[in-house]
């Protein structure tokens, strides 16, 4: 297995590398074809670019011999207009010393200039030289408190869709140049910009270099978001279980940055991500730290216990009245003897059927609108708590069974790692309806072989437990006291 | 990868499935009887009861009677008289007969140990005359007469603690050298179950019964059952009966054998128990001190004489529940204990008692 995954990096490394040769290719070949164009004008060839694309304004003073190029939306109209009316009362001479004197960069190659005029500049074109005036639109939503991980004490606000808002947010929190940032992009064609944060002296040199590497070696357009992102760059694709932790809250951010972690951050997304992190990591919740420790501790294996009882109470409720009749007490014995007995199906089906219409309801709810999803609560609420059992459908007991496991995956705080336990209790369910508690037991054992041979930019997921490190396991299964530390 | 992967579907796959036992298929026998047939006395009548839902989702029960030559064949015959699996996990008592347990109950216990479907806190219990009338009975609005007879002898053993009368105890006493084991017998009274004292055994074959005051005083000379309640009939004055009633605890148990001369055993029980008066007819001012000592006094004579006769009754019997035998047997080499008829100079020995009562408390009366 080890060989295999060593395998697997090496495999990883020259791809990445390859790829990285590529590009270098592909950058020398279009130089060589701009050098050709050269000759040919600028102008011409940016309005090539952008042919058919009826969104770009262009303004033009004939009297000056000057074009300018802009996205009217992308800009911000009050600066453009002050910097027109400059233009507008000047002869062409006057205009060229300004210009010349101007902090105006000029912009030499036309891929600058697409790519400027894409991040909101407007491009002037004088005597068919590319100006870039920078009059980019600060327009983003406003920082909002965040939907999907709410804390009770702690921080409210959460990241939005701009990445220099989301900078701003992690610096105001981080006073210290050791706070470093490293610019990358994504994508071949529409290029996004990526920054990865670290604290120097916290994070190894290796770990970053990594993360560079891989991120900039998707060459897939189209990674809308940190979570998509995430996808493209972890090390085992195929599990069910998320390696990347992400956060939309500055708060989580910067406590990772001081745990040594390293941070991305895309344009457009508002939400980081964090590695490497372990499984022990989606445990967390910023509540933990505002507590008391021993509330928090007390929550923390709270949400352990949530994790069993969401992977295996329904597949135990499966697996003993397929197979183990002997393990219910006799008080338990006649409520499901009486619930059961009006249900025509064996448990396995019975359970899997319940499950498929919570998992039904879940989803139907989080894609409503918040004012009919509460319709759906109700009808589902009347359904699966009712109308199932009187219809014969399911059994009593099942129905606590069933939703004690949903309350309990909505238990652990990360929304990721919940789907994530979700799914693979589905396969404890039919594994349990295969070979009874016997299976529960295979299952529990595969994903725990599958848990520590995940890795996580080389770092195992299960970190403190496997290998074990028992001086770390006070810090995260439970959440032990803060250290003091003294003056002197 | 694909490698291990086929290895192991295939590992799963060929193992095959478990034994479907779906617990609205199964006929769960919660009580099983065993007795002699009245017919042929080489067969056995067994009665299971287990717990049935009717045709309106009420939850019922169901009984069956059938003879066979042993417990495994006449399961055989239970299986045709009912339309589901038949399971015997979910056993929580067996009871037994008084002409069967005469015979011995090994026989019938040995299925109980095998079969590894059945735990070993299955809790037993003697039916009075015939297991087969406790098991038939229906009892109005009480429901199973197993639950009804597990929570009996639950109760019986948490008052009593440490006293289990399940499978594990029962041979445990039965194999232990020096020590009978008892089991509680119930029997039918006015269409009711009730509790009708102990059977006392040799080996595993029923002796005799003793009654319920006979079984407490019983209970106050094992070592196990520290707790428990004692009420004596006392005459302070010549003529005045009175009742008082204590909730004890045994402070001291020991016996003590003196086996110097060969042939002439000595065992003293010498015990202390502590008591809480609960109850006292009487007008005498029991805070007095003189009072007190004389009332403790009176019953620690009276429980002297009383323990007196109850063992000259269980010698006489040749059964031993409280484990003299086991004193004896330490104070002895093992050589001389292997020789030793132990029933027989069990019967012929000498048991003293030594009982001291002491009132720890008079009540919350003054």
């Amino acid at each position: 297995m080890r060989n295999h995954r060593n395998r697997y990096f090496k495999e990883l490394e020259k791809q990445i590398e390859k790829n990285e040769t590529t590009s270098s290719h592909e950058k020398t070949a279009r130089n060589a074809i701009q050098n050709k164009q050269d000759k040919k004008s600028n102008i011409s060839e940016f309005q090539s670019f952008f042919q058919n694309c009826s969104d770009l304004s262009c303004t033009e003073f004939p009297h000056l011999d000057i074009k300018i190029y802009y996205f009217p939306y992308l800009i911000d109209k009050t600066i453009y207009d002050q910097h027109l009316s400059e233009i507008r009362n000047v002869t062409k001479e006057e205009f060229e010393a300004y210009l010349n004197q101007s902090e105006f960069p000029v912009l030499q190659d036309v891929i600058n200039v697409e790519e400027a005029v894409l991040s909101g500049s407007c491009i002037l074109f004088f005597q068919d030289i590319a100006y870039d005036i920078p009059v980019k639109n600060g327009e983003t939503r406003s920082i909002s408190p965040s939907e999907t991980e709410t804390v009770i004490l702690g921080a409210h606000d959460a990241f939005v869709e701009s990445i220099d808002v989301n900078l701003s947010l992690i610096r105001r929190r981080v006073l210290s140049s050791k706070l470093k940032a490293i610019k990358l992009y994504v994508g071949s064609q529409a290029k996004k910009v990526v920054y990865l944060l670290y604290l120097e002296d916290l994070v190894s040199e290796t770990d970053i270099d990594h993360l560079k590497k891989r991120i900039s070696s998707i060459k897939n357009d189209g990674i809308v978001d940190t979570n998509m992102l995430v996808q493209y760059i972890d090390e085992h694709p195929n599990s069910p279980f998320p390696q990347f932790y992400t956060t939309e809250r500055p708060d989580v951010t910067v406590y990772k940055l001081f745990d040594g972690k390293i941070v991305g951050l895309l344009d457009d997304s508002p939400f980081a991500f964090c590695t490497p992190v372990s499984f022990f990591d989606f445990m967390e919740s910023m509540d933990d730290f505002g507590q008391r420790w021993v509330v928090s501790s007390f929550i923390r294996i709270l949400r352990y216990i949530a994790i069993m009882i969401t992977l295996v109470f329904t597949a135990l409720y499966v697996s003993v009245t397929t197979y183990h009749y002997e393990m219910i007490p006799q008080a338990l014995l006649p409520t499901l003897l009486e619930s059961r007995s009006r249900v025509p199906f064996p448990p396995v089906i019975e359970a899997l059927f319940l499950e498929l219409l919570l998992e039904l309801l879940r989803e139907a709810g989080a894609r409503l609108p918040t004012k009919v999803g509460q319709t759906i609560g109700i009808v589902g609420g009347i359904v699966i708590g009712q109308a199932a059992v009187e219809a014969g459908i399911t059994s009593n007991i099942l129905i606590i069974v069933v939703a004690a496991s949903a309350i309990a995956s909505f238990v652990i705080p990360s929304y990721l790692m919940s789907a994530s336990i979700r799914i693979v209790r589905f396969s404890f369910i039919i594994i349990a309806g295969f070979w009874g508690n016997i299976g529960i037991v295979f299952g529990m054992g595969i994903v725990i072989i599958h848990l520590s041979g995940l890795t996580n930019l080389n770092s195992p997921y299960l970190l403190p437990i496997s290998p074990m490190y028992p001086k770390f396991l006070k810090y995260t299964l439970l959440r032990g006291p803060f250290k003091k530390k003294l003056k002197g | 990868m694909k490698k291990t992967i086929i290895v192991f579907c295939i590992l799963l796959m060929t193992t095959g499935c478990a034994q479907k036992r779906i617990i609205d298929d199964l006929a769960l026998i919660n009580a099983i009887g065993y007795d002699l047939s009245e017919e042929n006395e080489e067969n056995l009548k067994v009665t299971a009861t287990f717990p049935i839902i009717t045709k309106d989702g009420k939850y019922d029960r169901k009984t069956i009677i059938v003879e066979g030559k042993s417990s495994k064949s006449a399961r055989e015959k239970l299986k045709h008289k009912t339309n589901m699996q038949l399971e015997s996990g979910q056993i929580r008592v067996s009871l037994f007969g008084t002409e069967l347990a005469k015979q011995g109950l090994l026989t019938q216990l040995d299925t109980f140990v095998r079969d590894p479907n059945i735990g070993s806190r299955v809790l037993l219990a003697l039916g009075k005359p015939v297991a087969s009338d406790i098991l038939t009975l229906q009892i109005e609005n009480e429901g199973q007469n197993a639950t009804f007879l597990e929570q009996a002898i639950t109760k019986l053993h948490s008052e009593s603690k440490t006293i289990n009368y399940d499978i594990f105890q029962f041979l445990r006493d039965l194999y232990d050298d020096g020590m009978d084991p008892i089991l509680p017998a119930y029997k039918v009274e006015d269409n009711d179950l009730k509790y009708d004292g102990v059977g006392l055994f040799q080996g595993d074959r029923l002796i005799d019964y003793l009654n319920p005051e006979d079984s407490k005083l019983l209970f106050l000379f094992r070592k196990e059952i520290i707790h428990g309640d004692l009420e004596q009939e006392i005459e302070l004055e010549e003529g005045k009966v009175q009742q008082i009633m204590l909730s004890y605890v045994q402070t001291k148990h020991h016996i003590d054998v003196n086996s110097v001369a060969m042939d002439n055993l000595v065992a003293t029980i010498d015990l202390e128990i502590q008591g809480d008066v609960l109850e006292f007819t009487g007008e005498e001012d029991l805070s007095d001190p003189n009072i007190q000592m004389k009332v403790e006094k009176l019953i620690s004579d009276q429980l002297k004489s009383k323990g007196n006769k109850l063992l000259l009754q269980l010698q006489k019997m040749q059964v031993d529940p409280i484990g003299i035998g086991q004193h004896v047997r330490n104070h002895m080499k093992y050589m001389r204990w292997k020789k030793l008829n132990w029933y027989e100079e069990y019967q012929n020995m000498e048991i003293n008692v030594n009982i001291t009562v002491k009132f720890s408390s008079n009540g919350k009366w003054k």
